[in-house]
């Protein structure tokens, strides 16, 4: 068959190219984010040997989030429109469920970042200090309420991250129930990772093992998602196929697998047996986060690649 | 009601792209961007050939993706079933550009989501839309199917075969090919066969 | 906060309480609803048609040669769009892509601002700028300077687009030379027009005369209706297909009009001539014919009948690369709804230089089929009665052609101008007869013979891309005495003028009656739309100039176009104000059959017959009755070289234009799939094509197909510009005017066969 195309626009044709690495690097952080807010939440009330990383949490996550919406105010192609995604709610619009839910988790974010700051370094810019002062004796007030909060807008900012690709039907590799509990654990597990490479020795070590849960269970999931995309259809299998052995087959193997997951998780058992030092081990989490952005991208591309 | 919608009869459109042209100086789109897309399919060994000629564009789907991804309501579906874009609520987040199965919505440089709007502002003056109003071979039709009375009812009763491209992604088009033989080889078109095989 | 333990709700309180209420919220509106919206609206351009009062104006587009009756829209001035006028007979309110492009061509930001005068050699494109005085003098002071040197004939002015009449005829004319020449005819139409005239005594002309409302079958001869996007012929070959007529294509290549066919035939290039002796064949040999016509109105049946004995199906079929059966099914399509059957006659058909003998057979078969002058067959066009603007006797008959010029008379003693001289184009000599042929006024430029050509007026044709042989024209300007280029581009000749002259385009001016003979002949006005950019001018004005300061004021006694059109309206008691008023068109009566021609004589030929066998022709040592001559085939490794066009582009004229560029901003090179799997290409791998006597032209990407036969490759006409003006065009593609470097001269017509150039690929890392 000959085909010949005129009118073509640069968005669609040769490939679809409506989202780039600023959106990969949002849902990354997204999830990152996501599973930051939970394990800090969940930390919390686990022990003295988990504050560290639960203050480094606490810290860290709204920068990263801020981050991860200045990537996605960069990718409108309307910038100064970007309020209207406050003006209304399209309850059919994963992406306008979204814009609520990161407004909610930066409001409980910054709570979270004004207490913790005012709890560890006891002071605030001068001129603030009544208002951020009301912030932090908030926080310390709702602190059971707010990691409840915590975890439920956590979890639903890692869903959403899967959902805002799953809800797109018209993109064969986006379809499956399975996208958006991916990212969630991938998250989780990136969350794991980051907090590993921050934080005390002590901490790190303690996360560890949940670390490589996470890594097992989003190992699993990937199966479960790509599997059930294989049997779906010619459109979905053959989706599912630029990633495990076509054009996208590298970097999934490459990178979300073997740098992402496999090696990392060897680092880790190695560490635990005292094979390996702890230096060398601090490049398993780097390795993870890696893999984690690795996924989200190849996900992205990938996806867009795809047609029915 | 109202329920607007176009046909193309395949066997008539020369692929001319008056159309195309049309639709670009009476929406004063850029020099290079479209809201109608020709693709032209050849299809046999030589000397027994057939080939058509498609002209693609916004199928004002009854269940439209595009509308349902849009976070701001900037897209919708007027009660003509027209799907429209209101540049003014528009952010650019190119999630309707990505749910659109056919490819046919892009972001016009201004930093808005544009495409085909049926020229509802001529229809607003009682006149047809620019690509059906130059169309040479008399290919392309517009009416309202709800309205019994309506020319466009006789165009498709006389067609010998009424497609549409394939629903995808639950969108259900609503755009007519008239008269066409390769429509199966339209739904396989452009973006798969544009990417290198593998 | 604490709360007062007294509050008095007094009436102060209540009045600035709520006025504080109705501040905050007029405020709160203003900066949550009103301002954001501003805001949001802000980037987003209001719609032309919103913009203020759209004004409308009728003219004719000039994209094209065809000349379809438009309607502009402007406002404040500025075009916006453009659409077919409803009561125009050729557009009837439709457009085809490059008339709705002509927004876009006004726009063209490579466009000619300002008068040229030469600074560098010629050709290095060197120039400075100039105002109109001096640029107008230095071209009337070399003209003059010319013609009391050697006499006017000297000067050659060659043109093509809407305005042409003004130099190649008007002008040439006043000033006494016979030496003027449209592209349109001995590298377009002559054969065929020549062919008609020596067969049934009237030209085919510019709209061909096909009787589209009633035909019932119909043969297109390489003819590719769809990618030539004539508007009225588009409407009408999709018409009549809707009707169900029948429909023949020969070409060997799949082109859109062969995928919309009933039979293609996909002939070995250059044996059409064999496939018409055998259709004659098999419409005799099976009395497909219309006997009673041919008996009315017909002489040289016999003759014919016998002449087409030996050519049959099976003698035609090996050498056209057909079946026996194909050949005879479809003279049996053509002959089974005669007389409303018929072969289009075409419209580009300098291909061999054996084509005026080609186009006569194809009128035989249509002579057979009944169809001249008949319903459903091809009417004969009348055109519409409206005088000249009265002027003086010209200095000199001219015989510039075109598609729709009116046919000169043929006399025996050609016409001479002031100073002793007849056309330099080689008529009577090296071809017989018709218009001046345009390629054959360049040798005299470099020779001398038979007396020397020292200037030429180039009016917007494209001196590169519409001539063969490029080195030659090359040589031609480099040994002229003066190079004037009229254009609204600057295509790439422009760089070889002394003078250049910026035109404004036909949507910034006013012009000359546009009269089409037709089924219903009609006049249509043209207006200008918007004033002209920069420094452009309107053809006729640059006319006039050039008119007054040669000394031909009794020629240009008129200040502006509309007075010269009003008067002409006034001679069949119109005016502009009239047809302004009443949509632009003024359309009379034609005479299209035969019964319309009751005493009178429908075909003026010598002897008032449709003249089967051509007298004229074996007078004068050819043959009376077409035979087939085998075209020279392609050397080896090399294949024919065969070229048309593409629904948004007009010849070499449009690649530049913003809008038409980016639907098709390069050509490809159409190739057999089993030639580029054998070369070892892939479509969009680039080849450099060398011709047979090594000319070269490209890079351009391949065309893998199965849509063209082996022995042939194809390319869309009009690109590989090289010109560094069109900063959208040059260097974008192959051209194949660059290959054809050699030409059969058609030693009836003076017809410039072109599709006898050969090329090889070689590819390019």
């Amino acid at each position: 068959m000959e085909v010949d195309l005129t009118g073509t626009n640069p968005e669609s044709f040769p490939e679809l190219a409506t989202w780039g690495w600023p959106v990969a690097g949002y849902l990354f952080l997204g999830g990152l984010v996501a599973g930051l807010m939970i394990l800090a939440a969940v930390l919390r009330s686990r022990g003295a040997v988990y504050q560290d990383g639960v203050k480094k949490a606490d810290l860290l996550a709204l920068p990263l989030l801020v981050l991860g919406l200045i990537l996605l105010w960069v990718d409108l192609g309307n910038r100064w429109n970007a309020w209207r995604f406050f003006t209304t709610f399209e309850v059919t619009s994963a992406m306008s469920w979204g814009s609520w839910i990161l407004l909610l988790a930066s409001a409980v974010l910054f709570v979270r970042l004004v207490q913790s700051w005012v709890d560890s370094e006891g002071w605030m810019p001068r001129g603030t200090r009544s208002v951020f002062g009301w912030v932090a004796r908030l926080g310390q007030r709702l602190s059971r309420p707010l990691d409840a909060l915590a975890i439920v807008v956590g979890t639903s900012l890692g869903f959403y991250t899967g959902i805002l690709l799953s809800s797109i039907s018209a993109r064969p590799l986006w379809d499956s129930i399975w996208l958006a509990p991916l990212f969630l654990v991938s998250g989780l597990a990136s969350a794991g990772a980051f907090l590993c490479l921050v934080s005390i020795n002590e901490t790190h070590v303690r996360l560890a093992p949940f670390s490589m849960a996470m890594c097992g269970v989003e190992a699993a999931l990937l199966t479960v998602y790509l599997g059930a995309l294989s049997v779906a259809g010619t459109a979905y299998s053959d989706a599912a196929g630029t990633l495990l052995a076509g054009s996208y087959s590298w970097i999934f193997w490459g990178v979300v697998i073997a740098i992402g997951l496999a090696i990392p998780l060897g680092i880790e058992i190695g560490e635990r047996r005292q094979a390996i030092g702890s230096k060398v081990a601090k490049s398993a989490p780097i390795m993870k986060l890696g893999g984690a952005l690795g996924l989200r991208a190849v996900i992205l591309f990938a996806g867009l690649a795809s047609m029915l | 009601m109202t329920r607007l919608a176009m046909s193309v009869d395949v066997d008539l459109c020369l692929g001319c792209e008056a159309c195309l042209v049309a639709c670009q100086t009476e929406n004063e789109l850029p020099e290079d961007r479209y809201r109608l897309r020709m693709v032209h399919i050849t299809q046999g060994t030589f000397p027994n050939l057939t080939g058509e000629f498609f002209v693609e564009s916004c199928y004002h789907c009854q269940d439209a993706p595009c509308v349902n991804v849009c976070p701001t309501g900037a897209t919708y579906q007027n009660e003509a079933g027209v799907v429209l874009v209101d540049p003014t609520k528009c952010t650019g987040c190119k999630a309707c550009v990505t749910a659109c199965p056919y490819g046919m919505r892009y972001l016009h440089p201004n930093g808005y989501v544009d495409k085909c709007t049926l020229c509802e502002h001529r229809f607003d003056v009682g006149q047809l839309p620019a690509c059906v109003e130059t169309c040479p071979t008399g290919a392309r039709a517009f009416g309202d199917l709800d309205d019994a009375a309506d020319p466009i009812h006789e165009v498709m009763n006389a067609a010998r075969s009424v497609s549409t491209a394939t629903s995808k992604a639950g969108a259900e088009p609503r755009m007519f090919y008239l008269n066409a033989t390769l429509i199966d080889d339209l739904d396989q078109e452009a973006f798969v066969i544009s990417r290198e095989e593998t | 906060m604490s709360v007062p333990s007294k509050v008095r709700i007094t009436r102060r309180l209540f009045l600035q309480g709520s006025s504080f209420a109705v501040a905050v919220a007029w405020f709160g509106r203003l900066f949550s609803v009103r301002l954001p919206e501003r805001l949001a609206s802000w980037g987003i351009p209001t719609p032309w048609y919103q913009s203020g009062p759209v004004e409308t104006t009728f003219t004719v587009c000039d994209m094209c040669p065809w000349r379809c009756g438009i309607i502009v829209s402007t406002v404040a001035g500025k075009v916006h769009k453009i659409e077919g006028n409803p009561d125009d007979p050729k557009s009837r309110g439709k457009l085809c892509a490059r008339g709705q492009g002509g927004v876009s061509f006004l726009n063209d930001p490579d466009r000619l601002m300002t008068p040229l005068i030469r600074t560098g050699e010629r050709g290095s494109g060197e120039f400075r700028e100039a105002s109109w005085e001096e640029a107008l003098d230095y071209v009337a002071e070399s003209m003059i300077e010319i013609r009391d040197e050697v006499g006017p004939e000297s000067v050659a002015f060659l043109g093509h687009t809407s305005g042409d009449a003004w130099f190649v005829d008007h002008l040439a004319q006043a000033w006494g030379s016979p030496n003027a020449a449209r592209p349109s005819s001995s590298l377009c139409t002559s054969p065929r027009e020549e062919a008609a005239l020596l067969t049934v005594g009237r030209v085919i002309g510019g709209h061909e005369p096909v009787d589209w409302d009633e035909i019932e079958a119909f043969a297109l001869i390489g003819s590719h209706v769809g990618e030539d996007t004539r508007n009225t012929v588009m409407q009408d070959f999709s018409a009549a297909r809707a009707r169900g007529a029948k429909v023949i294509v020969v070409d060997p290549r799949f082109s859109t009009a062969a995928s919309k066919a009933d039979h293609w035939l996909p002939i070995r290039p250059g044996t059409d001539t064999a496939l018409l002796l055998a259709w004659m064949h098999v419409l005799i040999a099976e009395d497909l014919y219309d006997g009673a016509y041919l008996d009315a109105w017909a002489s040289g049946f016999d003759e014919l009948a016998a002449h087409v004995a030996e050519f049959s199906p099976e003698w035609a079929a090996p050498i056209t690369d057909l079946t026996a059966d194909q050949i005879r099914t479809t003279a049996r399509v053509l002959g089974g709804s005669l007389p409303k059957a018929a072969i289009v006659p075409g419209r580009h058909v300098t291909w061999y230089g054996n084509d005026t003998q080609r186009m006569r057979a194809v009128y035989l078969v249509n002579s057979l089929l009944g169809a001249w002058g008949r319903a459903g067959g091809l009417y004969l066009p009348k055109s519409p009665y409206i005088e000249a603007f009265p002027h003086p006797p010209y200095a000199v008959a001219g015989s510039s052609g075109g598609c729709s010029a009116e046919p000169g008379e043929e006399s025996t003693e050609l016409p001479l101008g002031p100073s002793g001289k007849a056309r330099a184009d080689g008529v009577r000599d090296t071809f017989l007869r018709g218009p001046t042929a345009i390629q054959e006024l360049i040798p005299p430029m470099i020779t001398g013979n038979p007396y020397p050509i020292k200037a030429l007026i180039a009016f917007g044709i494209n001196m590169f891309h519409s001539l063969p042989d490029q080195a030659r024209t090359k040589e031609a300007l480099k040994a002229l005495d003066l190079v004037v280029a009229i254009d609204v581009l600057p295509q790439g000749h422009v760089a070889w003028a002394d003078v250049v002259l910026p035109e404004a385009t036909y949507l910034e001016r006013a012009d000359d009656l546009w009269t089409v003979a037709h089924k219903t002949p009609y006049i249509a006005i043209r207006d200008a739309a918007t004033e002209p950019m920069g420094n452009t001018k309107p053809g006729w004005w640059i006319a006039h100039q050039l008119g007054t300061r040669l000394g031909l004021d009794a020629y240009f006694g008129w200040e502006t176009i509309d007075e010269w059109n009003d008067t002409r309206l006034r001679s069949i008691g119109q005016s502009l104000e009239k047809v302004r008023a009443m949509g632009g068109v003024i359309i009379q009566e034609g005479k299209p059959y035969l019964d319309n021609y009751e005493g009178g004589a429908p075909f003026p030929t010598v002897s008032g017959t449709i003249e089967l066998v051509s007298e004229t022709l074996s007078e004068s040592g050819f043959d009376g009755l077409p035979v087939y001559e085998p075209p020279e085939p392609p050397p080896e490794g090399f294949y024919r070289l065969l070229y048309g066009r593409h629904p948004a582009h007009t010849f070499a004229k449009t690649q530049n234009t913003p809008m038409l560029s980016g639907l098709f901003p390069e050509n490809e090179l159409w190739l057999a799939d089993a030639e580029a799997e054998r070369f070892g290409v892939d479509s969009g791998d680039l080849v450099m094509l060398t011709n047979q006597t090594g000319a070269t032209s490209g890079p351009i990407r391949i065309k893998a197909t199965q849509g063209i036969r082996r022995d042939a490759v194809y390319m869309v006409h009009g690109y590989g510009h090289d010109a560094k003006g069109l900063t959208r065009a040059n260097g974008r593609g192959a051209s194949d005017a660059a290959l054809q470097t050699r030409y059969a001269l058609d030693p009836i017509s003076g017809g410039a066969g072109l599709r006898i150039n050969f090329v090889r690929l070689e590819r390019v890392s």
